[in-house]
């Protein structure tokens, strides 16, 4: 039996353990017990989890939980187009099918096609699944919008404009997701929410724009994907929008994708996402709030490490409630169980897929159909395509492509066999077909990216003799345009955006008796050349660097560390400080070998393959340049020039320019097919030949020159300063191929334009309908467009040009006609009024542009918009501030009502239900009250304007960690709401404490206290969680107060680390204290001279304090302190603040900080910023009240009136009260990490002196 | 705290110990400076790199690590923690308890860990007392049986690196010490990682964990799970990566000694 059986047996037999509970007659867990909703038995499931299991479960990895029958699971992978992961032959699995990658897919304008692929993806990853080796939440679909060609990821999107790439989603959500009511076959992931549309930055970046681009174009996809398809899941991602990172950010998390559309499902985070609140936003000063931050806002699962490793001090510190992480868990575990993973196999319909499913020849035939259906025919001079087979003598295929299969991005492993490359396939078909054609190969050129060209971090410069001076090449003194700065995923900052020609400069680079040159750099993809000059990107050249591939050097890729190249420096006699250059040069283009013009020129027909890899542009590097990489261009022109009859098929990410070689006589015909997967060399032929005739379209506009556009990190569509507007939308100069453009072998002509109805309103469904006929020659598909322009529009609201607003692909035998009706719902013609914050419809005249491509608009019909949308019930949404309650405990719900317009009804009413009243009940202001341990479903249900709509959530309810009865020396006493009841005796033996829970389920331990003064402590424990209540009987004596202006201390007090040397009673000014190293905070238990005596009981506490001058350092602090260990304490004092932020802002007054500290995890409770507060004298008057657990802080500048300064609660035992001053430390988390390089500044050791130290004891006799 | 010493003067030591035939095995910061291990041979540095002690060994050593000042080791059988005193004298000896040899020691957040060739999980925050988890038996049916060979702590997790029952790599990380997770060992693309382990490292700098191991390889595992990298080294066996600020010792077989 191989591992993967055994563990998938393993994990099995547990599950199966749990689920015969039921047949023992046992108690089945409700988790387990398929008659609870979903989402009822992830909050049971959840409720079982101790702290450390939940925080475990917060990641990508959620680790197993055996005691729960929970296997270990990984919500990471991928499936953009085909499940990423390489044959496994253990377990009898092949190499996934690979289909077309998205901007192929999105070229089909086929929605229905994709479903198949995703239902084929889904067969293939339930197979993959069946056998434990992957899961079946996948990242998938890319759903952004392609604002701008040059995105590295625009291969993963299904085109520029978002209707057309939420059509093309929906299918493959559609389709990967299944049809079954209950289960979802397989999970997919809408990514990147929202506005990740550039690489080079995104972890630092933001993406700045409007209220109406980002609704109107940015989260159309997600928007309809999630009301339309209830989509499961979307990813967050790295970048900020309108500086907020989206990962952060309730608002887009919450507000829009849950409360406005109601997705039900969970968020992950980008892989490392969180890190970049913290680390790459500087949104957050620590790692706990960026945990705090995503979990609040809404991101439920973060790939990466922050919340599983900082979840849990995020609740210790009391910045992350355990709602947020509860909440985030029945999220993931409810997508879980949505796919049957925790249901016996015979009710999930999914679990019966074979091995053999993977690869199968089905998905093979429909691998190669769809690669067929993603060709665009771009140009066909003369009818020069398809060829004649029967007419040829001799073909050349020329071209890096010629004979290689391009996958993209994303992409699994397929096996061998199933990748047929254009040459292998020509060969094979003309062979099946009987043809005798000489078929000649010559690849003839190169792919190689010249743009991104090395990464720059640093350079050296030796002189004779050894001596070495290292420079930072980030912080050069000019640059020339486009260069930029940043670190990627990784710690280092290099010089980035590196093109051909591209230079940095540095001054005072004293040159003086220099040796050798070392530069540290990395090649992401091919590498470049590094010259280093003097003077100017022209002046003397003292040293070269050929740092590519090519020449042998390492390639750390896109994701790589700088490693150091050396080279002996031209010694030209330079003194002294010069302005030294780095200029950057692409490696030179190979030539065009002979051997491949010259079968060119033999060939009675040439076809060039040429286009992009994954070197051109992928995940983390944007393109540079529009231009075919490597000497493509000049292949295409040389093969020209030497055969009349050239063929140019591209396989490319995106748009490039091909005004280079468009216009060339010689170039006949132009294919475009997008990296078209597996099967792009059967489906080359197929087309060549004519067997099928190109019906694709292109899903973007192609651009003539990168010069047309703005800068990549401008996220606005509309026209903006100095650049022109973006996509179909706003673009309004010549394109070389215009969105929706593609041609066919056959002609269709379009007649009898109709459209259902002349006036519209935002609540009607209009048909438009056209009649296509075809006629040419051969049998082919069209797609009829559909395009919306508001003429009427007044010019001042920038609407766009035109927007596409419905399509249809059909296949149309020769000579026949269809009539397609495409149904428009007028409601989806809404722009955003920014002002309203809500959607609006314009008035006046809707024309709806028929036609064959964005631009070839064969007819038009129009209607007039009038009225306004029936505004009505859209969304509900309700949530718990708690998933989890103990019985006795109760928990507030809210509500919101979202119309279809997506705006709020701002003052709606609700009608809260339970489902199982008796466990959780709740009243008609949404409160909820657990009442008896099971799980209940609270509902909300919203009435408007006769419509009503409904949400709900899932409540645990728990065995109650109350007690139900506790006696002190015999004597009944009732605690009340506190976990500390004190008691103020004379002294002696210790009262005996017995106490009783209220739940069999609940355990009670009692440790007695010794003497008094001391502690009891009662322990409840709940043995199916580990969690705890600790209730503890204090018992203290009368303690002493102490002006501190006699010559020695009241007997009562004793020193925690006395330090006789920092300490002096002073007369009139009391105890005055130095303060010394260390603090008692965290793991820093070092302080010495902290003062106190036994305050055992309730009591008030008093001093006056007085600093010599404020506190200055950081971490300085002085004032009063409850005190059980140093690792257990309340503190109330005065303390320095820094900014760190802005060092240069200068000191401070200082504040008053109320923390505490439990089990060495210290939190702050309170603090009050004392700028304008204290007075010169720096005089406080500082109380703190003790009652119970609650220790209440105030503060007074005269002794006499007080302020409230906050209220902690600790559970403390064998408490003594005192004052205490520290030189303190930074805390832990600021420790060992740089943060923007802020310097602390020095400061002079705190000195502080106390007086009229009063202490009141209270507490039960 | 960033603990630094020379890494000069560390090759250096290591050019000398090597040429003794002994090959550096180990080494680790401390706050005070640093010690390497080669064979029988024990090297006290200071704060600036400079060699204060060359200790001879009573007995070879397996692993070291340090806390509270105080310095430990795992005896070569892997069946004793050795305390040593500054002078490498063995001060105290401790059985721990384990089915299994205890294979690697390591230190980070103020706890020791080790782990055992059964598949044993232990911790200590005082050096002396110890507790055990039994990775096989708790995880049975759910992670492999494992037979591990490094621990590492740093950064708020702990992690663990052995040859599970088939005899590949698995690594797993846990924050707590308690609930175990599995790291992905994919890279560069789909690529997934399968060497011996050796020994594993934290670089506070890099926030990473960093496995060093057969094939003189390097397996750099950041926080972002989807962000491991592999290197290979010109040895047979790297030994250790040993992070030092800025810089990093790298010590493999064949006398391999390496900054990065």
């Amino acid at each position: 039996m191989n591992r993967i059986r055994k563990l998938l047996l393993g994990g099995a037999l547990a599950l199966a353990a749990s689920l015969s509970l039921r047949a023992q007659g046992a108690v089945q867990p409700i988790y387990l017990n398929t008659a609870y909703s979903f989402e009822e038995r992830a909050a049971d499931l959840v409720s079982r989890l101790t702290l450390e299991e939940k925080q475990s479960l917060l990641g990508n990895n959620m680790a197993a939980i055996p005691r729960l029958g929970v296997k270990n699971y990984n919500i990471w992978s991928e499936a953009l187009h085909g499940v990423l992961t390489g044959a496994n032959p253990a377990a009898g699995l092949l190499g996934p099918t690979s289909f077309p990658n998205s901007v192929a897919l999105g070229s089909t304008w086929d929605p229905a096609l994709t479903e198949r692929m995703a239902s084929a993806i889904a067969d293939e990853a339930r197979a993959i699944y069946q056998t434990g080796t992957k899961g079946l939440t996948f990242w998938s679909p890319v759903v952004e919008p392609v604002r701008d060609p040059r995105w590295g990821r625009t291969g993963e999107s299904y085109g520029e404009d978002p209707f057309l790439a939420a059509e093309m989603a929906r299918g493959f959500v559609r389709g990967l997701m299944g049809s079954d009511p209950k289960y979802l076959k397989a999970v997919p992931t809408a990514k990147h929410y929202f506005a990740n549309n550039s690489e080079f930055d995104r972890h630092v970046s933001s993406s700045n724009m409007d209220s109406r681009d980002m609704r109107e174009f940015y989260l159309y996809p997600y928007k309809r994907l999630i009301e339309d398809e209830h989509l499961p899941s979307i990813m967050s991602s790295y970048n900020a929008v309108n500086h907020v990172p989206t990962s952060a950010s309730a608002f887009y998390l919450d507000t829009l994708a849950r409360r406005t559309w109601g997705m039900k499902g969970y968020v992950t985070g980008d892989c490392a996402a969180i890190e970049d609140i913290w680390n790459g936003h500087y949104y957050v000063e620590t790692r706990e709030q960026a945990t705090a931050a995503g979990l609040r806002a809404g991101v439920d699962s973060d790939c990466g490490s922050i919340y599983q490793r900082f979840a849990i001090s995020a609740y210790e510190q009391g910045i992350l409630p355990m709602a947020d992480i509860d909440r985030a868990l029945v999220h993931m575990f409810t997508v879980r169980m949505r796919t049957g993973e925790f249901d016996p196999e015979p009710m999930v319909p999914y679990t019966k897929f074979e091995p053999a499913r993977v690869s199968s020849a089905a998905n093979r035939a429909l691998a190669a159909e769809l690669a067929v259906r993603t060709a665009v025919l771009l140009k066909n001079e003369g009818d020069a395509l398809p060829l004649d087979p029967g007419s040829l003598k001799r073909i050349a295929l020329i071209g890096p492509q010629a004979d290689d299969v391009e996958l993209g991005p994303y992409s699994g492993r397929p096996e061998q066999d199933a990748m047929i490359s254009p040459y292998a396939g020509i060969r094979s078909w003309l062979s099946q077909k009987g043809y005798d054609v000489d078929v000649r190969l010559a690849a003839g050129g190169d792919i190689k990216s010249k743009s991104n060209l090395l990464y720059i971090a640093y350079f050296e410069v030796e002189k004779t003799g050894g001596a070495s001076t290292r420079y930072d090449a980030t912080k050069y003194n000019a640059c020339s345009e486009g260069i930029t700065v940043g670190s990627g995923m990784g710690e280092e900052e290099q010089v980035r955006t590196i093109d051909d020609g591209a230079w940095t400069a540095y001054d005072n680079v004293d040159l003086t008796n220099i040796e050798n040159i070392t530069v540290g750099l990395n090649i992401p993809t091919e590498g470049g050349i590094v010259e280093i000059r003097v003077g100017g990107p022209d002046g003397n050249l003292i040293g070269r660097i050929e740092a590519t591939k090519a020449s042998g050097a390492r390639v750390g890729g896109v994701y790589g560390a700088s490693m150091p190249m050396k080279i002996p420096a031209l010694k030209l006699g330079y003194n002294g400080p010069q302005t030294v250059y780095l200029v950057y040069k692409a490696p030179q283009d190979a030539p065009i070998d002979e051997a491949t013009l010259q079968a060119a020129r033999e060939a009675d027909v040439a076809v060039v393959f040429v286009g992009t890899d994954e070197n051109t542009a992928t995940e983390e590097a944007d393109r540079l340049t529009l231009l075919l990489p490597g000497n493509q261009l000049a292949l295409i022109q040389a093969v020209a020039a030497v055969n009349p009859r050239t063929i140019v098929v591209m396989q490319t990410l995106g748009c490039v320019e091909v005004e280079g070689f468009r216009h060339l006589d010689s170039v006949k015909g132009i294919l475009w097919t997008g990296y078209n997967g597996q099967a792009q060399g059967e489906a080359v032929p197929r087309l060549l030949f004519g067997e099928v005739s190109p019906g694709g379209k292109l899903n973007a506009t192609w651009f003539k020159s990168v010069k047309d556009l703005p800068a990549i990190t401008d996220y606005n569509l509309r026209r903006s300063a100095g650049a022109g507007g973006r996509t179909l939308w706003y673009f309004d100069r010549e394109v070389s191929y215009p969105f929706g453009y593609g041609l066919s072998y056959t002609n269709f002509e379009y007649s009898n334009f109709r459209i259902s109805s002349a006036q519209i309103t935002p609540n009607d469904v209009v048909t438009v309908s056209v009649d296509v006929t075809n006629t040419g020659a051969f049998a082919g598909d069209e797609v009829v467009q559909v395009y919306v322009a508001t003429p009427d529009s007044p010019a001042g609201l920038e609407r766009p040009i035109k927007r596409l607003k419905g399509f249809r692909r059909v296949t149309i035998p020769r000579g026949q006609t269809r009539t397609v009706r495409i149904e428009i719902p007028c409601a989806d013609l809404w722009f955003w009024d920014m002002q309203a914050d809500r959607m609006t419809y314009d008035p006046g005249r809707y024309v709806f542009e028929i036609g064959s491509s964005s631009q070839d608009i064969r007819g038009r019909v129009s209607a007039r918009m009038s009225g306004a949308l029936e505004r009505r019930l859209k969304t509900v949404w309700a949530s718990c501030d708690a998933t989890v309650l103990r019985i006795g405990e109760s928990a507030q719900a809210s509500f919101s009502a979202c119309m279809n317009d997506d705006s709020f009804y701002e003052h709606p009413r609700a009608v809260w239900t339970s489902n199982n009243p008796s466990v959780a009940a709740v009243d008609p202001d949404g409160r909820v009250r657990a009442l008896s341990m099971g799980v209940a479903t609270v509902t909300c249900s919203v009435t408007i304007d006769g419509r009503t709509l409904e949400d709900s959530f899932a409540v645990k309810v728990m065995p109650d960690l109350s007690l139900a009865g506790l006696t002190v020396g015999g004597k009944a006493v009732d605690p009340g709401n506190s976990a500390q009841i004190s008691y103020l005796l004379k002294g002696g033996k210790a009262p005996e404490v017995k106490a009783r829970a209220s739940s069999p389920a609940i355990d009670v331990d009692v440790r007695q206290a010794p003497s008094v003064p001391g502690t009891a402590v009662v322990t409840l424990l709940d043995n199916e969680t580990g969690d705890s209540r600790a209730l503890t009987v204090n018992f203290g004596t009368r303690g002493v107060s102490d002006s501190f202006k006699k010559s020695a201390l009241a007997p009562a007090w004793s020193w925690v680390r006395e330090d006789p040397a920092a300490w002096t009673l002073a007369g009139a000014e009391g105890l005055v204290l130095t303060a010394g190293k260390g603090d008692i905070t965290q793991g820093s238990n070092s302080a010495s001279n902290i003062l106190l005596q036994s305050a055992n009981s309730d009591w008030t506490a008093d001093t006056r304090m007085h600093c010599f001058s404020a506190p200055a350092a950081p971490a300085q602090n002085a004032g009063l302190v409850a005190y059980e260990s140093d690792d257990n304490f309340v503190k109330f004092v005065y303390s320095a603040t820094f900014n760190f932020r802005r060092p240069a802002a200068g000191p401070s007054a200082g504040q008053l900080q109320l923390l505490v500290e439990e089990n060495g995890r210290q939190r702050s409770l309170a603090s009050l910023g004392l700028d304008g507060i204290v007075g010169e004298d720096q005089v406080l008057f500082l109380r703190l009240d003790k009652q119970g657990d609650s220790y209440t802080a105030f503060y007074s500048l005269d002794g006499r009136k007080y302020e409230q300064m906050g209220t902690a609660t600790a559970v403390l035992k064998d408490v003594r009260v005192g004052v205490i001053a520290c030189e303190g430390e930074a805390a832990a988390m600021m420790r060992g990490v740089a943060r923007g390089g802020a310097q602390q500044p020095a400061a002079a050791p705190l000195k502080v002196s106390f007086s009229d130290f009063k202490l009141v004891n209270r507490g039960r006799k | 705290m960033i603990r630094f010493f020379r890494i000069l003067t560390l090759l250096l030591l290591a050019a000398c110990l090597t040429a003794r035939g002994q090959e550096l095995r180990t080494g680790i910061p401390t706050d005070g400076g640093g010690y390497l291990a080669a064979g029988d041979r024990l090297c006290r540095l200071d704060a600036e790199g400079a060699v204060l002690q060359n200790l001879p060994l009573a007995r070879p050593l397996r692993a070291l690590a340090s806390l509270d000042g105080r310095l430990y080791a795992l005896d070569a059988a892997g069946r004793q923690l050795l305390e040593l005193n500054e002078s490498g004298v063995i001060v105290a000896a401790q059985a721990l308890g384990t089915k299994g040899r205890l294979r690697a020691l390591g230190e980070g957040d103020e706890t020791l860990w080790a782990v055992t060739d059964a598949g044993e999980i232990l911790r200590s925050e005082d050096g002396r007392r110890w507790s055990l988890q039994d990775f096989n038996a708790e995880y049975a049916g759910y992670y492999p049986r494992m037979d591990f060979r490094a621990v590492a702590a740093g950064g708020g997790a702990v992690m663990v690196a052995g040859l599970d029952e088939a005899g590949r790599l698995a690594v797993f990380s846990s924050s707590r010490g308690s609930v175990w997770s599995a790291r992905p060992l994919e890279y560069g693309g789909g690529q997934v990682a399968d060497f011996e382990p050796v020994s594993l490292g934290y670089d506070p700098l890099r926030d990473a964990f960093c496995l060093a191991g057969g094939g003189g390889t390097l397996f750099t595992m950041p926080g972002c799970t989807h962000c491991n990298r592999l290197d290979r080294y010109p040895a047979d066996v790297l030994y250790a990566r040993i992070p030092n600020g800025f810089s990093a010792l790298l010590l493999g077989s064949g006398g391999l000694r390496k900054t990065e």
